[in-house]
């Protein structure tokens, strides 16, 4: 799940791979690390301490050995450092969860999950600035245009130092985005060096949105969307693309799940909701329960433009529900290649210190009932073009042959009804 | 490392069945006792506070983690123990299983009830032959360097991992074990191997050209003090004009060994102290009475000699006792006990590092050798020994002058 590119803008990849879109894009990024496939609310564990206790004696028998070795650390590890035993007890969960064998259930620890967060929400107060690493120092890169970074003043080339008094050297980058960011409306001192200036910027904190998706209507009224993820604004995001792409002619649809790595579930199937309208989106077992169908959700205005969908051994997730409705509804073409077949779903429990657990609490089927997870979806057309500027066109020319190829027909068969 | 050296070091680790290089200082003494079960919950207790997210993240598993096999609370505990372990950042200090734990102990005592080959797991899963040991009932069974084992007893080995292949192959002394074998030279035929107690080679003596006696040692294991002193005692009656000793592929061993060892060829003095983390200091003193404590020494050693072949190496090269030959040693400098829990899995933990007589550290340095001399692949492929060549043709220029 470390394949996905934020492929943003579409169609020039290659330039962006090696930047770090940390204040906008980082947390796409930090998704599909952790392959959240679903916000299961946050099941505090506080609320159930009271269990600890008898949890504790249910296992203490089988749980003994465990003391026995750490209380060998305890008295006789030496070296290379002191123990740490919150370090150990991370451990521990670490090793505990590993010892499950499944790649998407996981640790997380405090400051991750909060950028984790702001990604599958897909908004969060920042400033509006794009930065990356360079010769080990955080430089602005990019400063967007009617952000309150430009309005303060802030300038690409600019060098940061410290943020609200707090030097950001030897700081890792997630732990530079966590000090940026924060509550929408309150302040944010940074400063920065300019050339051979040291200067200092008030920056009130607003809005930033992470685009889930951009689009483009190509020559032959083709709409062209591309998915980066799936976030709570996607639905919305994606009914303003179809509109604009409506006024601006487009007839048929290239949907580009290329490298989406998937969000929140929620937004492929409203996604699945403006695509199809109806019928089955995906299906799910979880422990102890009986198989669960979910519904495509009604969509208010549902498109029959003629449609392609993009994969690739990146598509994951939530993107391969969508993909593979699409497929069992015969709703569209699926190109490209096999997909990454991630089919399963995991919940995110916060720990009373504030870490959290992402654990597999669930399996999905595609719409039809066949199996995502180890398997993938696979495409009606397969094309593995390279990932350069001359395969991203192949591709695309594919999608749109079949497409257009398609409505010509159309057109030759109504005209002949009218004769 | 020159690729003969890798080899040697491959088989070593094969034999020893573990996971890393090997150590100074196992069985070092119990000195810390395992605990009676109440201090043991009195740990527990100690830490509830801190380790309540622990069992927030097991409740967490227990109630929703999908998935079609049960889970299996012993393999959720040693998966914690294995963490706990790595988040210390050390790779000596690890997590062994009861097969593993068991399989290492017999490995360091040298000998072990089995067919008596050595074994390696090819990435694609196979677990094939690496050599079958001279007069072993492998060798006797025809079984041959490439041949692959299919299945032990009727069970498939592919898909199991190397410790769990080798505990079904070894087993009582005198009893059968039935291996389906695909033959290295084609065909697959079904091999009975009777188990014999096999002793792991820890020595070899020879005598080369100008009478120079020659003794390699190749791990510091239980049988390593009696086979040198036999080894010495045997070449010593010839008079020999000078000594080689061999710790090439040497992976180390016990502590106690190293000072044996060492005692052979250092009258007096120290031979390495420990340090602890916490300043305390534990000083080791060559023990009188060694048998080769005067006639001209050259050590051989590459970046295989590590651990327990560092310290009789480093302490020879303080005490200006002998000269070594070859390549930089690989660096391990720190001491390991291990620990049986209860269950009969065991915890190996660096408890000290250590250093040479001249208080010199040896942990990710390694010992350079007076006179470097590389082995290369066409040395190795032409049969020829550059290092051994070196050490002879530089006691023979010593002796002469």
């Amino acid at each position: 799940m470390s394949r996905i590119d934020p492929a943003y803008p579409p169609l020039d990849d290659t330039a962006l791979g090696r930047w770090k879109w940390l204040f906008l894009l980082a947390p796409v990024l930090i998704v599909a690390l952790f392959t959240a496939g679903f916000l299961v609310g946050h099941a505090s564990a506080s609320g159930r301490s009271h269990l600890t206790g008898s949890l504790l004696a249910d296992n203490a028998e089988q749980f003994q050995i465990f003391w026995e070795a750490w209380k060998h650390v305890e008295q006789q590890f030496c070296f290379p450092t002191p123990v740490d035993e919150q370090a150990m007890t991370y451990g521990a969960i670490r090793g505990l969860l590993a010892s499950l064998r499944d790649p998407h259930t996981v640790f997380v620890q405090p400051a991750h999950r909060s950028l984790e967060n702001d990604a599958l929400q897909g908004e969060f107060g920042g400033i509006g600035v794009l930065i990356m690493l360079e010769e080990n120092r955080l430089k602005i890169v990019e400063v967007t245009s009617g952000s309150a970074a430009e309005e303060a003043g802030l300038q690409p080339g600019d060098a940061l130092l410290s943020v609200d008094g707090t030097e950001i050297a030897g700081l890792d980058m997630d732990e530079v985005v966590l000090l940026v960011r924060g509550e929408v409306g309150t302040t944010v001192q940074l400063t920065v060096q300019r050339g051979d200036q040291t200067l200092s910027f008030q920056v009130v904190r607003q809005q930033v949105e992470l685009p889930s998706l951009s689009w483009q209507l190509l020559p032959e009224s083709v709409a062209y969307i591309q998915m980066q993820s799936f976030t709570g604004r996607t639905d919305e995001e994606l009914s303003q693309a179809i509109e604009s792409l409506r006024a601006l002619g487009a007839q048929v649809l290239v949907l580009d799940l290329r490298g989406n790595g998937g969000g929140v579930v929620e937004g492929a199937t409203n996604v699945l909701g403006q695509l199809l309208g109806h019928g089955i989106a995906f299906r799910e077992l979880r422990k102890g329960e009986k198989e669960r169908r979910h519904p495509i959700p009604f969509g208010a205005q549902t498109t029959d433009w003629p449609l392609a969908v993009l994969v690739d051994q990146g598509t994951a997730s939530a993107a391969e529900i969508v993909a593979a409705a699409v497929r069992d509804c015969n709703r569209g073409v699926l190109i490209g290649e096999p997909t990454y077949g991630k089919g399963s779903m995991q919940g995110i429990f916060e720990l009373s210190d504030g870490s959290s657990v992402h654990v597999t609490i669930a399996h999905w089927l595609s719409s039809d009932g066949r199996p995502i997870e180890g398997v993938g979806v696979q495409p009606d057309i397969i094309l593995s073009p390279a990932r350069d500027e001359q395969g991203q066109e192949q591709i695309l020319q594919a999608a749109i042959e079949y497409l257009v190829a398609g409505i010509d027909s159309a057109i030759g068969s109504s005209a002949l009804d009218v004769m | 490392m020159a690729n003969w050296q890798k080899w040697i070091a491959a088989i070593l680790l094969v034999l020893l069945a573990a996971s890393t290089t090997f150590v100074a200082g196992f069985g070092i003494g119990h000195y810390v006792f395992p605990g009676s079960e109440a201090a043991v919950a009195a740990t527990a207790e100690e830490h509830q506070e801190q380790f309540r997210v622990f069992w927030e993240a097991w409740r967490t598993v227990e109630e929703r983690f999908y998935t079609e096999e049960p889970l299996d609370p012993k393999s959720m505990t040693y998966g914690a123990i294995r963490g706990m372990v790595a988040s210390l950042g050390d790779r000596h200090t690890l997590f062994l299983e009861p097969e593993q734990a068991d399989l290492f102990k017999e490995d360091l005592k040298g000998e072990f009830s089995g067919i008596g080959a050595t074994v390696s797991m090819t990435d694609e899963g196979d677990l094939r032959i690496a050599k079958p040991l001279p007069g072993s009932p492998a060798e006797q069974a025809g079984l041959k360097t490439g041949d692959i084992i299919l299945e032990v007893d009727g069970y498939p080995i592919q898909g199991m991992d190397l410790v769990q292949a080798i505990t079904l192959i070894r087993g009582l002394e005198n009893t059968e074990v039935q291996l389906l074998v695909q033959h290295v030279d084609g065909g697959t035929s079904e091999v009975l191997v009777r188990r014999a107690v096999i002793t792991i080679p820890t020595t070899e003596t020879r005598v080369l050209e100008g009478g120079i006696a020659y003794l390699a040692l190749w791990e510091c294991n239980g049988r390593a003090p009696r086979e040198v002193r036999d080894g010495l005692r045997t070449l010593m009656k010839d008079k020999p004009p000078a000594l080689i000793l061999d710790l090439r592929g040497n992976p180390g061993g016990y502590l106690y060994v190293a000072k044996e060892v060492a005692s052979q060829f250092i009258d007096r003095g120290l031979l390495l102290f420990e340090r602890g983390s916490d300043g305390s200091e534990t000083r080791h003193e060559a023990r009188a009475g060694g048998l080769a404590t005067e006639i001209p020494l050259v050590v051989l050693v590459n970046g295989a000699s590590a651990s327990a072949a560092e310290i009789i190496a480093g302490a020879i090269q303080d005490h200006g006792r002998g000269i070594l030959v070859g390549e930089q040693t690989l660096g391990k400098g720190s001491v390991q006990t291990t620990e049986r829990l209860s269950d009969g899995s065991a915890l190996q933990i660096t408890i000290r590092r250590w250093y040479t007589p001249h208080d010199r550290q040896i942990q990710g340095q390694g010992l350079t050798p007076d006179i470097q001399v590389e082995m290369t692949a066409e040395d190795l492929l032409a049969q020829r020994d550059p290092q051994l060549e070196r050490a002879i043709s530089y006691l023979l220029s010593q002796l002469a002058s």
